[in-house]
């Protein structure tokens, strides 16, 4: 691949030419190295590449690339949640549940897209050294282009969105609150580069505030609650897989403030927490048996993960990034459990139930 | 050429150490010295004067010396240079405290020169120098290490000693403009990433022209980062075989064959060479914004990469 190299800095018109990818409608800049990230007068060397070289990104390609499977589980599980307990019940049409579903795939894609933009401009994604290349920094993709996507997006969004608010006008307080968090937790939270009260937001968004949105109820609230322990350890698990990254570019959040062998078991408590918030809450909701099975097997799980955790040597070895694989696999067996365990109690169990009579 | 550095002041090695004399004698001697000539050659384009000169070239051969003689013993190695490494010949307290002494030293010699920004420039490198060392330690026996988490560990371990040999003399000098600091840390990451990979391809008998022992890391249960870029492709089982090569054609077969071998180390070498490129780039950088003035350092500075890299062979 011929390429060139070019440096300029930010401030200058050229910088923002090349950073945007506004500069050439027949090369793209990757930048590959940074001077003074993260200052004023960074100073960027983009690798200029002919487009043609790079792959032509689909809005499927765009899509897998951006969004991780198990990040969108976490918004889409409390609507399946609500689904399955609302099936016999009038709170939930099939068209309002249709339309949040695809509102909710649109918009978390849009965020996505826009986090990482955002990231990319600052100069946030070089200052971590992330391995994780967004589209942006590998070059498939220029800003601009994906601006006008995420533009795109929020419409559809906003499209979706607008029919489940007017049928049920109370979903309202969940966009403001989600607005107010998403302030308070994104901007605050990266001026001050401590993660740890933005990650407390974004939990809370997507746990209380989005289930809230699904179904406005007050039990849904307590849902949303014992949710919101399963996202806040989803972005702790990440934290943990970068812990080397992110404690070179002093970045605190609940993992980084500790020692590397004290935070495997931080990690190991908030997955610990969030299972015993859903213990609780479930003994109250669920059947004893089924409840017992679900927590027994978890456990079991739970520990034999906690062994493998406990054990990982290095924070640039192989064995963390094995590791947390499995615990996103643990998480995955927890909703599937609890999932099980769902639909054993909406349609099995009545089931049963009609049989032995 | 190290041993003009040996003696700074009659202090440094004190005559009443016993053994102590000999063990650096041993350990200083056999040196190429090239991070001190590095130092020598940006000293000398930004007319710093010999005292200050000839005290950056002793630190770092100091500091450098001092981490062969703990690295030898971590790694349990007995040959340095070779001859038998120190904690071998003499024993491991003493190679210990001949390394410690070896820093302290440093830290007497540079903070009675008075510079305290170059102390604490100093002081940071050693750390990092040293956490490179903990780091490497603990992925050893860790066969599916990447060459990105590998690069993180060569940063620290490597590159951090070929920064200061950039940046120390500027320091020295009384210059500490951030941005010249910057390129010039880029610059040495960039030496220091390529003198390390250059490294481990000897250990695969590669450009060895000074025929160094092969296969030494492998068999330490140390994946270096040729080792690395080759095992990307491969799947557990035939990783597994890789690690227990015992010979060098052994490795080769179980890499995939002599062909897959050959079409890896020249991909290695593209991979590298875009490193280089980036390097002459940053050097134009340096004289184009930064100062026109630097354009004789950026000359000296040029032909380093292929020099590390593919040692002299370009």
């Amino acid at each position: 691949m011929k390429h060139r190299f070019e440096t300029a800095t930010r401030g200058e018109l050229r910088f923002d030419q090349l950073i945007s990818g506004q500069f050439s409608k027949t090369e793209r800049a990757i930048p590959v190295q940074s001077l003074l990230v993260g200052e004023l007068k960074e100073e960027v060397t983009f690798k200029i590449v002919d487009r043609s070289s790079l792959p032509q990104l689909t809005w499927a390609s765009m899509f897998r690339k951006t969004v991780k499977a198990r990040h969108l589980l976490l918004v889409l599980f409390p609507l399946f949640y609500f689904l399955i307990t609302n099936w016999n019940k009038p709170n939930l049409s099939s068209l309002e549940i249709i339309f949040i579903a695809a509102g909710l795939v649109v918009s978390f894609f849009a965020v996505q897209l826009k986090i990482d933009t955002q990231d990319f401009i600052s100069g946030y994604d070089r200052l971590r050294d992330s391995k994780s290349l967004s589209l942006l920094k590998t070059g498939s993709v220029g800003v601009s282009e994906v601006q006008a996507r995420i533009q795109k997006l929020a419409g559809v969004a906003f499209g979706f969105g607008l029919i489940p608010l007017i049928l049920e006008p109370f979903r309202i307080f969940s966009l403001i609150g989600t607005g107010v968090l998403f302030y308070f937790g994104y901007f605050y939270g990266s001026q001050k580069k401590n993660r740890f009260f933005r990650d407390l937001c974004l939990s809370l968004t997507a746990g209380p505030l989005l289930a809230f949105g699904i179904l406005p109820l007050v039990e849904s609230l307590v849902f949303g609650f014992v949710w919101s322990f399963f996202i806040f350890f989803s972005l702790q698990i990440d934290h943990f897989q970068n812990y080397f990254e992110q404690t070179r570019a002093k970045e605190r959040n609940l993992i980084t403030s500790q020692s590397f062998d004290q935070s495997a078991q931080t990690l190991w408590w908030v997955w610990g927490s969030s299972i015993m918030a859903f213990s609780i809450w479930s003994l109250f909701t669920s059947q004893i048996s089924v409840w017992l099975g679900t927590v027994l097997i978890i456990t079991y799980f739970s520990f034999q993960w906690r062994k493998k955790l406990l054990l990982i040597k290095s924070p640039v070895g192989s064995d963390i990034e094995k590791v947390c694989m499995q615990g996103h696999q643990l998480y995955l067996i927890f909703l599937l459990l609890w999932a099980t365990e769902l639909l054993f109690k909406a349609w099995l169990a009545p089931l049963v139930f009609l049989w032995a009579q | 050429m190290s041993r003009v550095f040996k003696i700074h002041n009659p202090q440094d090695f004190p005559k009443y150490l016993p053994r102590l004399n000999s063990l650096y004698d041993d350990l200083f001697s056999g040196g190429k010295g090239f991070r001190a000539q590095l130092v020598q050659k940006v000293g000398s384009q930004i007319q710093l004067t010999e005292k200050p000169m000839h005290l950056l070239a002793q630190t770092v051969e100091f500091i450098h010396n001092a981490s062969l003689l703990h690295d030898d013993l971590v790694d349990r190695s007995i040959l340095r240079r070779g001859k038998p490494a120190a904690w071998t010949q003499y024993s491991p307290e003493y190679a210990v405290l001949a390394g410690d002494y070896l820093l302290a030293r440093v830290m007497v010699n540079l903070s009675a020169h008075g510079n305290i920004r170059l102390v604490q420039y100093t002081a940071e490198v050693i750390s990092e120098l040293l956490e490179g060392e903990w780091l490497q330690d603990s992925v050893i026996r860790d066969f599916d290490v990447n060459l990105e988490k590998l690069d993180r560990i060569h940063n620290l371990k490597t590159a951090s000693l070929f920064k200061w040999c950039l940046r120390a003399p500027f320091y020295a000098a009384e210059k500490s403009d951030a941005k010249l600091h910057e390129i010039l840390e880029k610059l040495g990451f960039i030496l220091g990433s390529l003198f390390q990979r250059s490294d481990d391809l000897l250990d695969y008998d590669i450009r060895n022209f000074e025929k160094k022992a092969v296969l030494g890391d492998l068999r330490a249960g140390y994946l270096n980062s040729f080792a690395a870029f080759l095992a990307q492709d491969l799947n557990q089982a035939q990783k597994n075989q890789l690690v227990k090569s015992q010979t060098l054609d052994e490795f080769k077969k179980n890499v995939g064959g002599v062909d897959r071998f050959d079409q890896g180390l020249k991909a290695f070498d593209e991979l590298n060479q875009s490193q280089i490129e980036l390097y002459h780039h940053l050097l134009s950088v340096l004289t184009s914004t930064i100062d026109k003035s630097y354009s004789a350092l950026a000359h000296q500075l040029q032909p380093l990469p292929d020099l590390l890299y593919f040692r002299a062979q370009k």
